[in-house]
């Protein structure tokens, strides 16, 4: 009997599922779907047994009898299976994975499949190295062989291998993770003295987190991706929004245990909400939690689009529960920090109790001055708060903000739209980007730091260490869009109002702590 | 599938006890939302508009996907409502206020 105790052999370039990455495996179907070959009726050869090469002349011969292929369907159908086609040499059938592995003897494995392709479905189950196939009896003599079918591949992408680990070249003045974006936050310096954010927990909430990425597969960080209500597949993030944003979080506190938590559904479903990830980030009891999304509190037609720049003067209804849930986060001891914006009158980087992320942009030769990209407004829902409190590594208007060059899944919406300015390729699995949504993982990044060199530290202990410990920035000036109709706020020396307390110094802020 | 209009409810200060939260769904459900998330302070559900409409006595209106900008990555499309959404009488002893939360921006 040809298929009796055959060691079936695993894909060889499928990806088992990694412990590390236990919330993000995508799940496999529990349907098999399977192809039978049969013997050829004149000598019990089995199709998958012959040796040559396969002809046309040949391949006739190994059209099974009808009645042999009668019996098999009766018997597989028997054990649980139904056709889905017929051919002159083969039947497809499905059923459950159960049921294959009671009736060919065997125990199956799931393997991951690598982003780096269409497939049909990102997950599936097969035989592992070595393991047993002992099919029944009754089966056996009526077939050749059974073969689960592999998920396929859509050709209508291009398929170019995984991306590197390294990025692209590109020709003007540009920040790389890790090394650019640790040395200039002055984060480098705190690592060298033995602190590197180890075993802080550090949620993030944005679009997804593709850390199959070989770049944060070679930096080795320790990384999860839970999913939000309604979001899907933990592996991908079809926007590159959270992945990119992440290395930022991770250049300034490469060992703490990060969280991704995903909010976006690439299946044409709608997603999660802020708030929604914001319960599933609090659910993974974290120290941090850094949010790069948020709102734009001007008046705005049915799309979202600005009608006046006059700020508004009360929180909208549909923001309260956020507001409250951050409120209960921030006094439970959780240290949460947003973007403030992009000229955006942002929420809930306005609100008082969390860190708001500003802008700096620092020159080839280490001159600094206030971003005219980042937001700088005073709030005029919470009096007397003022946006920012202090700043990370942000772009300027004129160059888009393409500053600090970031890893992000290949081919996805960031890949393809900044590939239009940035100098890197449509599909190359980077991109450079760094607004405000840059700064809020880096100021997470430094928030990490601190509770990992005391834990004992309060939100508003961290939040006063770092604004006292800030670069003073005295140069530039703000975005003016989000400073209703009167400019741009100015930077200068001490506190000012377009990059609050300034840069932030991660090894000053350090040395207090 | 999952009902598209995301709800919100922020509790009571004096009820964010389990029991309390455990009734909250209770009575959420029987009026035809889905439970979502939950945390310290807030419950999230989703429902369909008109369920939402009802409920609330509100309207809601579908805010399209918003493209990519200059000083953002656009926003994933969702829901959001023209009038505050007011809150039931069989909640009102455990719920403060009832939102239906717009979608975000993705800064850049």
């Amino acid at each position: 009997m040809p298929t009796t105790k055959t060691k079936k052999k695993s894909p060889t370039t499928a990806k088992r599922r990694s412990s590390k990455q236990k919330t993000s495996a995508p799940k496999p179907s529990e349907e098999l779907r399977v192809a039978v070959t049969f013997r050829r009726p004149d000598d019990g050869l089995g199709l998958t047994r012959y040796g040559a090469r396969m002809t046309s002349s040949v391949v006739m011969g190994f059209r099974p009898a009808e009645d042999t292929v009668g019996r098999a369907l009766t018997a597989l159908e028997k054990a649980g299976f139904k056709v889905s086609a017929r051919g002159r040499l083969a039947v497809s059938i499905r059923g459950r994975r159960s049921d294959f592995e009671r009736l060919f003897g065997t125990k199956l494995a799931a393997y991951n499949l690598t982003a780096d392709a269409a497939y049909s479905e990102r997950a599936f189950y097969y035989p592992p190295d070595g393991a047993a196939w002992n099919p029944d009896p009754g089966i056996s003599e009526l077939i050749d062989d059974a073969y689960i079918q592999w998920p396929h591949i859509y050709m209508d992408q291009r398929f170019n291998g995984p991306p590197s680990a390294l990025p692209p070249q590109v020709n003007y003045h540009h920040l790389r993770v890790p090394g650019d974006v640790s040395m200039v936050i002055n984060a480098a310096r705190v690592h060298r003295e033995g602190v590197t954010g180890k075993g802080v927990r550090v949620a993030m909430i944005d679009s997804g987190f593709a850390h199959n990425h070989p770049y944060f597969q070679e930096h080795g960080f320790n990384s999860s991706v839970a999913l939000a209500s309604g979001a899907s597949h933990a592996d991908r993030d079809g926007n590159g929004h959270g992945t990119g944003e992440s290395a930022n979080l991770l250049a300034i506190a490469p060992d703490a245990i990060f969280i991704g938590v995903k909010l976006d559904n690439e299946d044409g479903q709608v997603g999660a909400s802020v708030l929604e990830g914001f319960q599933e980030a609090l659910n993974h009891s974290p120290q941090v939690i850094s949010v790069s999304l948020g709102y734009d509190l001007c008046p705005t037609d049915f799309l979202g689009n600005r009608t006046s720049n006059q700020h508004l003067t009360s929180l909208p209804n549909g923001l309260k529960a956020l507001e409250a849930e951050i409120q209960a986060a921030v006094a439970n001891g959780v240290v949460v920090v947003f973007s403030a914006g992009n000229g955006h009158v942002s929420f809930p980087g306005m609100m008082p109790v969390v860190i708001s992320a500003g802008g700096v942009y620092v020159d080839v030769d280490g001159a600094m001055r206030a971003s005219d990209y980042a937001s700088a407004f005073d709030s005029r829902i919470y009096p007397g708060r003022h946006v920012p409190d202090c700043c990370g590594l942000v772009g300027l208007a004129a160059n888009h903000a393409d500053y600090v060059m970031l890893p992000i899944q290949p081919g996805c919406e960031i890949d393809e739209r900044n590939a239009q300015h940035d100098g890197t390729a449509p599909d190359d699995g980077w991109g450079v980007f760094s607004g405000t949504s840059a700064a809020a993982p880096q100021l997470a990044g430094v928030c990490a730091l601190l509770l990992a060199a005391n834990p004992s530290l309060t939100p508003a202990d961290v939040k006063q260490v770092i604004r006292r410990t800030c670069r003073d920035v005295t140069e530039g000036s703000a975005n003016p869009a989000s400073n209703e109709d009167r400019g741009g706020m100015q930077a200068g020396p001490g506190a000012d109002g377009a990059t609050g307390a300034g840069l932030v110094d991660a090894f000053a802020a350090f040395r207090q702590v | 599938m999952q009902p598209s209009v995301h709800v919100a409810f922020t509790l009571r200060p004096d009820k964010r006890t389990p029991g309390d939260i455990a009734r909250i769904r209770e009575i959420a459900v029987r009026l035809g939302l889905e439970p979502s998330g939950g945390s310290l302070a807030t419950l999230s559900f989703r429902a369909e508009p008109d369920v939402v409409a009802k409920i609330f006595k509100t309207t809601v209106h579908a805010v399209p996907e918003r493209p990519p900008g200059e000083s953002d990555f656009g926003a994933a499309p969702g829901f959001s409502a023209t009038l505050p959404a007011r809150v039931p009488s069989e909640l009102s002893e455990f719920v403060e206020t009832v939102s239906v939360v717009p979608p975000a921006r993705r800064f850049m």
